[in-house]
């Protein structure tokens, strides 16, 4: 279980407050400058018939587009650039941890979790501001008698933290499952001796669906961020 | 009104036939993709409501120093949470396909 172990590069301690740079910070660090690096090299001859290099960052455009459209229809627009960083953020967080000695912060719960706490912070924000205090009428529906009010409240109130961890143990333990699924598969390579290319093929065909994978619990992130976001923005509850 | 040369007319034939088939290919994309995220979406959201109706029970307990009364009772509660979510969810899918079915 290395793989998963977070080690201090630089060691940091002021004021006793740990801020050291961990091998999961450097591997944030590093998805956010590959994203703004290929982006800008992709978008940097704009053209209105895209080339080759342009098609690639429009693709991932109309792709989260689509996201936003069934999620939060006309309304999305607003919330694109959120949708966009999210997307990209999580989809090459999970495919950098596919690559030899690197570290995939998308199977870690703290990483995943202060990100789906951020989102639920962000979701009662838009919440608040287009609808004001009636905001709060979530939490106790219409038509709902007030001496029911004990129950449903707290049922409301974990609902809606329910959705924060729903989405960090999804990711999570969706990428978790996959690197140790490979690592297993990696020790047979080494241990069954002449009978290794039924393991090694095997791997492979796992690294294929883990890329397949990645992406996939990229959009279903995303997808569900926007389905909430929406819920939260909608009137009608 | 002069007719369109027929090479124009083959043209936007095809063009037509082009957009066609990527309106399906999308249309397929996104019915596979909705079903892949609510299925996913049923199966942890539940789990998520119990984990939170245990850790908040937990917490409580701490604080009051009442040792599992309060984790007995917001688990129950999480499980109610999480079956009135996934109800929800599925109410949502419904009228999702409903107005899907009314547009064609």
């Amino acid at each position: 279980m290395e793989q998963f172990e977070i080690k201090k590069i630089v060691p940091w301690e002021p004021a006793g407050i740990d801020l050291s740079l961990t091998n999961s910070a450097l591997c944030m660090i590093i998805s956010v400058i590959f994203i703004v690096f290929t982006l800008s090299i992709c978008l940097h001859k704009r053209s209105v018939i895209p080339t080759k290099r342009q098609a690639i960052p429009e693709a991932v455009y109309f792709f989260v587009q689509n996201i936003m459209g069934e999620t939060l229809g006309k309304d999305g627009v607003k919330y694109f650039s959120f949708a966009f960083t999210l997307f990209t953020f999580i989809a090459v967080g999970n495919i950098l941890g596919l690559f030899p000695y690197s570290f995939t912060f998308t199977s870690h719960l703290a990483a995943v979790g202060a990100l789906s706490l951020f989102m639920l912070g962000l979701n009662i924000f838009f919440g608040l501001k287009r609808r004001g205090l009636s905001y709060f009428r979530t939490f106790l529906p219409h038509g709902v008698p007030l001496a029911m009010a004990p129950l449903i409240v707290p049922i409301e109130i974990i609902s809606l933290l329910s959705k924060p961890m729903s989405l960090t143990i999804r990711l999570a333990v969706n990428m978790s499952v996959g690197h140790i699924m490979l690592k297993t598969i990696g020790t047979f390579i080494v241990t069954m001796g002449i009978g290794r290319i039924v393991p090694l093929v095997a791997d492979m065909a796992v690294i294929m669906f883990e890329a397949f994978i990645a992406l996939l619990q990229a959009y279903i992130y995303t997808t569900l961020s926007c389905v909430y976001l929406g819920q939260a923005i909608s009137d009608e509850h | 009104m002069s007719e369109l040369p027929q090479d124009i007319l083959e043209i936007e034939k095809r063009l037509a036939k082009i957009k066609m088939k990527g309106q399906l290919k999308e249309e397929a994309v996104s019915y596979w993709g909705r079903i892949i995220v609510n299925g996913f979406r049923i199966s942890t959201e539940f789990i998520g409501a119990v984990l939170v109706g245990l850790c908040v029970g937990y917490f409580l307990d701490l604080l009051f120093k009442t040792k599992a009364v309060c984790m007995i009772i917001f688990s129950i509660f999480g499980c109610v949470s999480g079956t009135v979510t996934i109800y929800n969810s599925y109410k949502q899918m419904e009228k999702e396909e409903t107005k899907e079915n009314l547009l064609g």
